[in-house]
């Protein structure tokens, strides 16, 4: 007995002539997509309904429509918090750029123990953020901290770094710069190999400086992965957290009180998730249309 | 005659028989408790649990510890309650008591505290699991506040112990000259800092709110004075600001490795220096007052609640009251000599006089206990505001009065918000 076929022979081949191709494509891509809508899509949409909802995570929740996104828009307390997210990503995006490009240029010699201090330059990148932040948290501490003990050879004072209101929000973008810049300076460096020597090779029979050679030819070449950088850069300040929780708590007086971290407190310290989850969604509007800003500008600049 | 393997293969496959149906069919609670597994505290309570395990092999309980900052202020019992998979039972501070009994968290455990036994729990401790007339958690410890000195280091600044607020700060000023740390306070907002301020702001007359909680009293002059208070112990520098654990662990401040003079702490530091700081010389007084008349403390302690959604509500009561209610041994084991605190039940007290008659805490309980108020209960947005007012006194240098107009109206649209 031969096997029928579930088609005649004639229509069976063309439908799979047809079809095969494009439904192996999407087969292969059907593990990622469920991995992305049962961790991803389908907790971000339960996240908006909570937001809708009035809910102490411990007892049944309370519609409420869109209540807590008007309380979010006279809540001072989470506008001083995005406002020192704003500070925080101002002084963060640009410092974390100018260093990892800096780090980069001086690794990307044909000196002897490049190789070395690229590495030494990358470890801050696999540790993780929670050991980094204790270290960094003992480094500052006002008494017995590294960091005090040698600006007193200096004549300086001892500091407050994290109790004060002044310092504690830029000790820690010290610490983010830190931990963030060799990740960003391997970007930088695949880019600058990319980047064909005879072009500073003629620039250089043309009289130009290194100064101009970096402006003229490094910069305008290094665009695309400038705006890569810049994007996940900031994506990655308005979602500052770890370093925060650690070091801080947000203190003192709330002058390191990051959206992420008003947004962990109203969630899970006061109970408050359907706000919470209101004000994360709000966030994540920010964090996108920032994100899309940039892409245009990309889009932009290479068309 | 010879022991053969197999025989004792069949006594451990009998044994895991016995046990399967225990563990397997949920018959077992699980007990979360903050701290490490290795502090001697919690040494103690696996050891109770060690023992109600032998007496009760087919009534199992698991204990599970959690870094204190996780189980206080982190995702963990919020989580574990929100996805039905909370422990049977758990430990509440005054603090978060209110959030759970409010949230339908916590089992009705009345039926422990009836008759005798209830007669036996002082009425504070009682009124502080109590809500609308019914008991929500089995109260278990009271923790008076007082201020912790090093008697060397007093000494060799030629400090005495301060009575009055001006004296605290005269000995904070000649302490630093010395190139000592003053004093140890609080410098983290929460529900602790605001715990150890309280007394200051009482000392002055002055409170949050009125009994009833229905009007703010926040502001007003001794509030103002009590703001300052903390205000010029961080701006002068006569007090850390920061702190790499919560200054309760005493072991972990300053005053833990002898370099800071004084203190404000409760009991449970005397048992936390005695074994891990065996060295320093220390020594208790009431809180200093503003004119060195009518000491006020305050006393906190942590109250054992039980998951109203436990699937094994009955096992995790009888649990509780064999811990907590049953003869006096453990009450007084964990008052004695796990730790160092007073216990909410009279019979326990009597139980353990001979102990409380020692050095240190006689005055605890001769001098300081008797000036304590009970922690009060405020919702965590109640919390929050008292802390936002006392961190901007304290780091934005905002001057009392200013601070405490601000907090009172806060606390004033709170309140009327929920009215």
């Amino acid at each position: 007995m031969s096997f029928k076929p579930l088609m005649n022979a004639s229509r069976g081949t063309s439908f799979s002539a047809r079809h095969a191709e494009p439904i192996t494509g999407y087969l292969f891509l059907l593990p990622d997509f469920l991995g992305l809508l049962i961790f991803l899509i389908i907790p971000i949409g339960y996240a908006f309904l909570i937001s809708l909802h009035d809910w102490n995570g411990l007892s049944s929740m309370r519609w409420n429509g869109l209540d807590n996104y008007v309380k979010l828009f006279s809540d001072s307390q989470f506008w001083d918090s995005l406002k020192i997210t704003g500070i925080y990503t101002l002084i963060y995006v640009p410092v974390l750029y100018a260093v990892s490009l800096g780090l980069a240029l001086l690794v990307n010699q044909r000196l002897p123990f490049m190789r070395f201090f690229r590495t030494i330059f990358f470890v801050p990148v696999v540790l993780s953020l929670v050991v980094s932040s204790l270290m960094w948290k003992y480094i500052f501490d006002e008494r017995s901290g590294l960091l005090n003990f040698l600006i007193g050879f200096l004549g300086i004072q001892p500091q407050p770094w994290l109790g004060s209101v002044q310092l504690a929000l830029p000790s820690i973008i010290v610490v983010s710069v830190w931990i963030q810049m060799g990740y960003f300076m391997v970007i930088f460096i695949a880019g600058l190999q990319d980047i064909p020597r005879e072009y500073y090779e003629a620039a250089r029979i043309d009289g130009a400086n290194r100064w101009q050679m970096f402006l003229r030819i490094t910069l305008p070449v290094l665009k695309p992965t400038s705006l890569f950088v810049i994007v996940i850069s900031l994506i990655a300040s308005f979602q500052v957290f770890d370093q925060v929780w650690v070091m801080t708590k947000g203190g003192p007086a709330r002058a390191t009180e990051v959206t992420a971290l008003y947004i962990y407190q109203q969630a899970f310290q006061y109970l408050n998730l359907g706000y919470g989850s209101a004000v994360a969604f709000v966030l994540f509007v920010v964090i996108l249309s920032f994100s899309l800003i940039q892409f245009r500008l990309l889009r932009t600049d290479r068309s | 005659m010879k022991n053969h393997p197999p025989v004792h293969w069949l006594k451990s496959i009998i044994a895991c028989l016995c046990l399967f149906p225990a563990v397997c069919f949920g018959q077992g609670i699980q007990f979360w408790k903050f701290g490490s597994a290795s502090d001697s505290a919690n040494q103690g309570l696996a050891k109770w649990v060690d023992q109600w395990n032998k007496e009760n092999p087919r009534k199992p309980v698991q204990i599970r510890f959690f870094p204190f900052d996780e189980y206080m202020n982190g995702t963990l019992l919020t989580t574990a309650f929100a996805s039905e998979s909370g422990p049977d039972i758990f430990w509440a501070s005054r603090g978060t008591f209110l959030q759970y009994a409010k949230g339908g968290v916590l089992a009705d455990l009345s039926d422990l505290l009836t008759g005798e036994a209830k007669q036996d729990f002082s009425q504070p401790s009682i009124d502080a699991i109590t809500v609308d007339g019914k008991e929500y958690a089995m109260p278990f410890e009271q923790e008076p506040v007082a201020l912790l000195y090093n008697t060397d280091l007093l000494q060799k600044a030629g400090v005495q112990v301060p009575k009055t607020w001006d004296e605290l700060l005269a000995a904070c000023e000649k302490l630093k000259a010395a190139h000592l740390i003053p004093i140890v306070i609080e410098p983290q907002p929460g529900a602790y800092e605001n715990f150890t301020w309280y007394p200051f702001l009482w000392q002055t007359g002055s409170d949050v709110t009125n009994p009833e909680m229905t009007k703010a009293t926040f502001d007003s002059p001794g509030t103002a004075k009590a703001l300052d208070l903390w205000r010029t112990l961080i701006q002068k520098g006569y007090a850390p600001r920061t702190a790499t654990d919560i200054t309760a662990n005493v072991v972990s401040t300053p005053f833990g490795s002898g370099q800071a003079a004084m203190e404000v702490v409760g009991m449970w530091a005397i048992q936390q220096l005695q074994s891990a700081a065996p060295n320093i010389k220390f020594d208790f007084a009431p809180l200093p007052t503003p004119n060195g008349a009518n000491p006020i403390t305050i006393y906190g302690g942590w109250s054992q609640a039980i998951n109203a959604k436990s699937k094994n509500l009955a096992l995790a009561k009888e649990f509780t009251a064999w811990m907590w209610v049953k003869g006096t041994e453990r009450p007084v084991e964990w008052c004695t000599k796990l730790n160092s605190k007073f216990s909410p039940r009279k019979s326990v007290l009597a139980a353990a006089k001979s102990f409380y008659d020692q050095k240190y805490l006689n005055t605890f309980r001769d001098v300081i206990l008797p000036t304590a108020r009970a922690e009060p209960r405020y919702p965590s947005a109640l919390v929050e505001i008292i802390g936002d007012t006392l961190q901007a006194a304290m780091f934005r240098n905002e001057p009392g009065a200013q601070a405490a107009s601000e907090g009172q109206k806060k606390i004033a649209a709170f309140l009327n918000s929920n009215h």
